[in-house]
């Protein structure tokens, strides 16, 4: 069957079958009608044509009348009409025609040719309205499709948004609550203490050895406490992420830490050798804090029978511990020591708040240095690695992200400052 | 001349609403053996009252907590240091935890001195405030 359906009117039969004997060759559906009332009626039930054949003089309705109906139907208006006549009519008759709607004329006796042509082209121009109505679907469809997704997008993006802003209430509410806490606990703590104190310096005489052990007992307890109170309230503060960053002498910060430990480093004899490092764009209370934890633990876990060693070197890479970052410089700092070592197995629970590999008796600590440090080394976007054998030694790696821009950033507000200053 | 000056008596006034920490204060200026005449009030607002009835005899050092009820101790010493009949005293806040911003927030008083977790600490701390009082 043909896509293409023609609708041939004339009162004449032979006329009907001239016509659609022209057409033999083409692939066109023809229907039909003998008066302008018959193909009316077809019309009721077919709107589907494509084309429209139709003779002027007709009895009863003439072409034009008929044409006139057909135009008035708003479904049918798209379909174009040749008038057959065989009458060559005065300028006003054609013009009354067009104004039907009518879109051509072909006189009798038709020229098969002419008539194959003119109706190719009306045929051609349906199929290609017909493609370019079907593209302009694909087309609306494919925006809508498109609006649709983009909405989606932005719901997505509210969402996300929305999300964001809870995680980081909840951050900022969870540190609040961390600090106030601590804070509120040190309170009958230092009364704990206080009052531990005066029974101890008051009433110690009065006191068995039994009674003056559990005072002291109780004391360190306390002591503990404070201290856990202490670094939970650091932990906490960490979360501060408007916490001030400069270029940063790290040998200096280390030079002061050193200080701080220097009984300790005497007491067990231990040697320290220390780079020199480069100056990094850091939080320098941060940086101290991270390697005051790091040069306490090895330190602290020093091995009895052999020199205490500790080594801080560094290299500068585009990997941060054992990953390779897209084209961001990493000063990555080893602070190795020649301790007692841990189990590699533990290595995720040693960055991790509370834990502890060590039993508190021998070793001091609250698990929470090296969260904290991991937390430092996160609020500077680098990361913290380690690699240990037991009773042979622990190696800690910082990598800190070495931004070349921000030091630039921050010489120039300092010449600017510098400026002002002068002027 | 040095002794008279370190044998003078001072005005202390205590501002906590934590009746330990009055007892711990009592007990230390005993034990340090200096016999100061030294008064207590429980917040912000009878600190402020007991300077206003005490014209003639302001404190020659007040040791100030912050975190009272009624009116805490921030609140306390701006409005101190925004009168010009206490702009000058001697404050010292004198506090558990002092954070950052509470000591930007209190950077007009004379010195902040973290509470000691020891008494003995304690004892040494309240004999070195009052020395600076009274050389000051």
């Amino acid at each position: 069957m043909s896509d293409i359906k023609i609708l041939l009117v004339d009162d004449r039969e032979d006329n009907l079958t001239s016509i659609e004997a022209i057409f033999s060759g083409d692939d066109y559906d023809f229907v039909k009608a003998n008066s302008g009332k018959e193909a009316l009626k077809i019309l009721l039930k077919e709107q589907d044509f494509n084309l429209i054949l139709m003779d002027v003089k007709m009895p009863g309705l003439s072409g034009f009348e008929t044409a006139s109906l057909i135009y008035e139907r708003e479904k049918l208006r798209k379909i174009p009409i040749i008038f057959i006549t065989a009458h060559s009519y005065s300028d006003e008759i054609i013009y009354e025609g067009y104004k039907t709607g009518a879109v051509d004329y072909i006189y009798k006796p038709i020229k098969p040719q002419l008539l194959k042509a003119k109706v190719s082209v009306f045929i051609d121009l349906y199929r290609k309205t017909e493609e370019l109505m079907r593209q302009e679907l694909i087309l609306k469809n494919e925006i809508a499709e498109r609006k649709h997704s983009e909405e989606q997008v932005k719901k997505l993006n509210e969402q996300l948004l929305d999300n964001i802003h809870t995680l980081e209430n909840a951050n900022a509410e969870l540190a609040r609550f961390a600090y106030v806490a601590s804070h509120d606990l040190q309170e009958p703590l230092r009364k704990i203490q206080t009052y531990g104190d005066l029974l101890n310096k008051k009433f110690s005489p009065q006191l068995t050895v039994d009674g003056q052990h559990y005072i002291g007992r109780m004391q360190k307890a306390a002591q503990r406490l404070q201290k856990l109170i202490k670094d939970v309230l650091t932990y906490s503060r960490l979360t501060d992420a408007t916490a001030f960053f400069t270029k940063a002498d790290i040998n200096a910060i280390i030079k002061d830490i050193l200080v701080d430990l220097e009984l300790r480093i005497e007491e067990i004899g231990a040697k320290i050798y220390v780079d020199d490092l480069p100056k990094l764009f850091v939080n320098p209370g941060q940086i101290s804090q991270l390697f005051q934890n790091l040069i306490s633990n090895a330190l602290k876990f020093a091995r009895k029978d052999v020199t205490p060693e500790i080594r801080i070197t560094y290299d500068i890479s585009h990997k941060a511990g054992d990953h390779a970052v897209n084209g961001q410089e990493y000063c990555n700092i080893s602070v190795a020591d020649n301790g007692i070592g841990f189990d590699e197995t533990y290595m995720e629970q040693i960055f991790t708040l509370f834990k502890r590999l060590n039993d508190t008796n021998e070793y001091e600590g609250t698990g929470i240095g090296l969260a904290i440090c991991k937390k430092i080394v996160e609020q500077h976007k680098g990361s913290i690695s380690a690699k240990s054998k037991l009773n042979e030694g622990s190696t800690f790696i910082i990598s800190l992200p070495i931004n070349t821009a921000s030091t630039e950033d921050e010489d120039r507000s300092t010449e600017q400052v510098a400026e002002s200053i002068n002027s | 001349m040095r002794t008279d000056q370190q044998n003078k008596l001072l005005r202390v006034l205590i501002a906590d609403d934590d009746q330990d920490d009055w007892y711990f204060a009592a007990l230390a200026f005993k034990e340090a053996g200096l016999d100061h005449q030294v008064d207590f009030v429980k917040d912000g607002v009878e600190l402020m009252a007991y300077l206003d009835t005490h014209p003639d005899a302001l404190p020659d050092l007040i040791l100030l907590d912050l975190n009272m009820p009624k009116k805490d101790g921030r609140v306390a010493l701006q409005e101190m240091r925004a009168d010009p009949r206490y702009e000058k005293l001697n404050v010292v806040i004198f506090s558990t935890c002092i954070s950052d911003e509470d000591k930007a927030f209190t950077a007009d008083a004379t010195r902040h001195v973290t509470k000691p977790f020891d008494f003995s600490e304690l004892v040494q701390t309240i004999k070195e405030v009052c020395e600076t009082a009274v050389t000051a």
